[in-house]
């Protein structure tokens, strides 16, 4: 049999890799945005810190930006002191 | 609305009310064991009640104890409080009801209590970590920093007396039947044994309870189903919702 391909719809999935399926900040999938965004993706991407612990980079940055002592800036998860990798 | 924090002030509520339901939503499925959980007023997420249930084989056996919970505007950049409706003599409670406990705490103001940033609130806390917590300060009360320097000092005897001295033991004890009234007047059968206590219901939440389409009005799956092959997000027909956008 012969088959004629007429036309055809490429179709793509992404994900990001990350060892976790939701942030620990504002709880939404990492597929997803965080809340002050309204498109996933590029625009809004994860950050990893040293520790290895993923956010959405708002969130992160939100909660950094909050704390005023430097002794704060923890990873929220494993309360390291806070360093992007 | 009344409640509008300084730093946030622009940002829209609307992070916090999908954290919160999706929170309530999470422990209706799976409640945290020792714990009842509803809200105060159904169409407002902000404010929590639970019941906590003493844990057997400690001075709270079956008791029965209901806090209200309160989240700012930022949650959960800022963490709730906790009061208790029930009378509480714990070293950690004030007379008003009101939890002192170093997780609920900003880990910026106050830097002379001792509390170290580690010990306080972050972000990544949830209801779950803070009712968890509740639960193993009732039993291990924090005598370092009391909210009720009376109990504290009374609980210190107790304890360094190994139960000899029974004033702090008999308060709680007459506290804890007490608070049973209550939970009849609720209907509710507070578990005496370990093995009660531990068991999870598995019952749905009822049916009259919040319709969280209310609150969450998204297409994402939010059921973690039997099956977890963790496929499932934005895999449905309903594409191109980011799962963000607000209805």
């Amino acid at each position: 049999m012969k088959v004629k391909i007429k036309k055809w719809t490429g179709v793509a999935v992404w994900k990001w890799t990350a060892n976790d399926d939701s942030c620990g900040i504002c709880r939404m999938p990492f597929e997803a945005c965080c809340p002050d965004c309204r498109i996933p993706g590029d625009d809004c991407p994860l950050v990893w810190g040293q520790c290895s612990h993923p956010f959405h980079i708002h969130c992160i940055m939100k909660w950094l930006s909050s704390q005023q002592m430097a002794a704060a800036q923890l990873c929220p998860m494993c309360r390291q002191g806070w360093r992007f990798r | 609305m009344a409640l509008v924090s300084t730093r946030m002030a622009q940002q829209p509520t609307s992070s916090a009310l999908r954290a919160l339901a999706l929170e309530y939503k999470g422990i209706l499925e799976e409640p945290v064991e020792g714990f009842r959980v509803k809200l105060v007023k159904e169409e407002n997420l902000f404010e929590w009640e639970v019941a906590i249930f003493g844990p057997p084989d400690t001075l709270y056996q079956g008791g029965y104890f209901k806090a209200h919970l309160k989240f700012p505007p930022d949650y959960p950049y800022s963490p709730p409080t906790v009061r208790f409706l029930t009378k509480v003599w714990h070293p950690n409670v004030y007379e008003n009801g009101d939890l002192c406990i170093s997780i609920l705490h900003p880990p910026g103001d106050d830097p002379q209590s001792g509390e170290l940033p580690c010990e306080r609130w972050n972000p990544t806390q949830n209801v779950r970590t803070i009712l968890l917590s509740v639960i193993s300060l009732l039993n291990e009360p924090n005598t370092f920093s009391p909210a009720n320097v009376d109990a504290s000092v009374m609980y210190r005897r107790w304890r360094d007396s190994k139960g000899k001295d029974k004033e702090y033991e008999n308060i709680i004890r007459k506290q804890v039947t007490v608070s049973r009234v209550e939970a009849e007047k609720d209907g509710v059968v507070v578990p005496l044994t370990l093995e009660d206590y531990c068991v999870k219901p598995k019952e749905k939440p009822a049916s009259d309870s919040v319709d969280l389409a209310d609150f969450y009005d998204d297409d994402y799956d939010l059921d973690d189903d039997d099956d977890d092959d963790g496929s499932d997000y934005g895999a449905g027909d309903d594409g191109e919702d980011s799962g963000n956008g607000e209805s």
